[in-house]
């Protein structure tokens, strides 16, 4: 009786392990449906910076990848990017759109460096708190185009001469005068500058720079305020500078589309390699393309020329 | 039309300002007095609800009424 109950047993287990290897070797004809939509890219592509939100909800410098080469058709795919919702695809990890998501753009056009742009009323939705970064946002995507200086808003048709929510005025013309991340220290009436400074910042050990513009009370030359706000660092913790606080910018020289910077040996993060860091570089290289009207930033130790950087160039 | 909220003889006294004009030569410059000077650049403050000059400054530059 148990021995009939164990060989029971046995025949219905092999039954079904025999059964299961039946399923597993007869093939399966269903085909698996894709679950992401695949986009097929040229295979000509440029990496171009673009102003996004940060973590911190600053507006960041990252860079996407676009693939028009036209500057009016690089200005739409990368201002699709800045719609919340429409580029999710292509937002680099760590950043956010900021124009309002049923916002569309009517119409761009391109001439002599001016881009003119005319949104849908949305763009008027944005909030209070992300109005001037909205337009930060956008100036400073488009200028960063090479060939593109200014650039004019429209909402449907009509310039935008105010914030939206603020009613605040708005230059009809804008450039990177305009300003991005402001921050203002200014304790007198008397020699009063702006400029703008490229701090560091991370997400998930990804560097990218953070730009701010400074108005300030200092009578020098911009260049010189502005290695001595790197070498000083930032308040905000978010914000680093790699700039060693003992650099000295000894000598400035103007050559046409060159700006050539003389420092002293404290420019090098490693001495006997004569090294300068990348985050150095960067950090001053594109804060000096936003006040000066240059190709190309030479770094000089000595009379002897350690770097140069090429400002379009710049990642 | 952009309505500002500086008359234009107001703007043009903090456009001189932050060039560093004194109010002397503000006053030669524009050809008023140094007293009419000083009028504007007090409702100017008045209409930003600041004590002094260096805060008017700074509002004017918040609001896009002044450029650097």
């Amino acid at each position: 009786m148990i021995k009939r109950r164990f060989i029971k047993k046995v025949l219905v287990t092999s039954a079904v392990l025999f059964a299961f290897l039946l399923m597993c070797l007869i093939p399966n004809n269903n085909v698996l449906e894709p679950t992401q939509q695949l986009e097929y890219v040229s295979s000509e592509v440029n990496k171009i910076p673009i102003y996004l939100l940060d973590s911190h909800n600053m507006l960041g410098r990252t860079n996407v990848a676009i693939n028009s080469k036209e500057i009016d058709k690089q200005a739409r795919e990368l201002l699709e990017i800045l719609i919340k919702e429409k580029g999710d695809n292509k937002l680099p990890s760590g950043f956010k759109a900021i124009i309002p998501s049923e916002t569309v753009i009517n119409s761009l056009t391109y001439k002599d460096g001016l881009i003119k742009v005319d949104f849908s009323s949305s763009l008027l939705d944005v909030s209070t708190e992300n109005e001037t970064k909205v337009i930060e946002a956008i100036v400073y995507t488009l200028t960063g185009i090479e060939g593109v200086n200014k650039i004019i808003i429209y909402v449907d048709g009509n310039i935008l001469t105010k914030l939206p929510k603020s009613k605040i005025n708005l230059p009809s013309t804008l450039d990177r005068s305009y300003g991005i991340n402001r921050d203002y220290s200014i304790t007198s009436y008397h020699d009063i500058t702006s400029f703008n400074v490229y701090y560091l910042s991370k997400y998930n050990d990804v560097e990218y720079y953070v730009p701010v513009t400074k108005y300030v009370n200092d009578s020098r030359d911009k260049v010189e305020i502005i290695v001595e706000e790197l070498k000083q660092g930032s308040y905000d913790n978010n914000l680093m500078s790699y700039l060693n606080y003992q650099t000295e910018l000894e000598k400035v020289d103007y050559d046409k589309n060159e700006i050539a910077l003389t420092f002293n040996e404290y420019i090098f993060s490693d001495a006997d390699n004569r090294e300068v860091l990348d985050e150095v570089i960067s950090a001053i290289s594109l804060s000096i393309a936003d006040s000066y009207n240059v190709e190309e930033v030479v770094f000089n130790y000595k009379n002897e020329e350690i770097h140069k950087s090429v400002i379009k160039m710049l990642e | 039309m952009n309505k500002s909220i500086l008359t234009k003889r107001e703007k043009e006294v903090f456009e001189l300002i932050i060039e560093n004009y004194t109010t002397t030569e503000i006053a030669l410059k524009l050809k008023i007095s140094e007293k009419t000077v000083r009028n504007h650049i007090s409702n100017v403050m008045q209409k930003l609800g600041v004590k002094g000059r260096a805060s008017a400054v700074v509002e004017l530059l918040k609001l896009g009424e002044l450029s650097i």
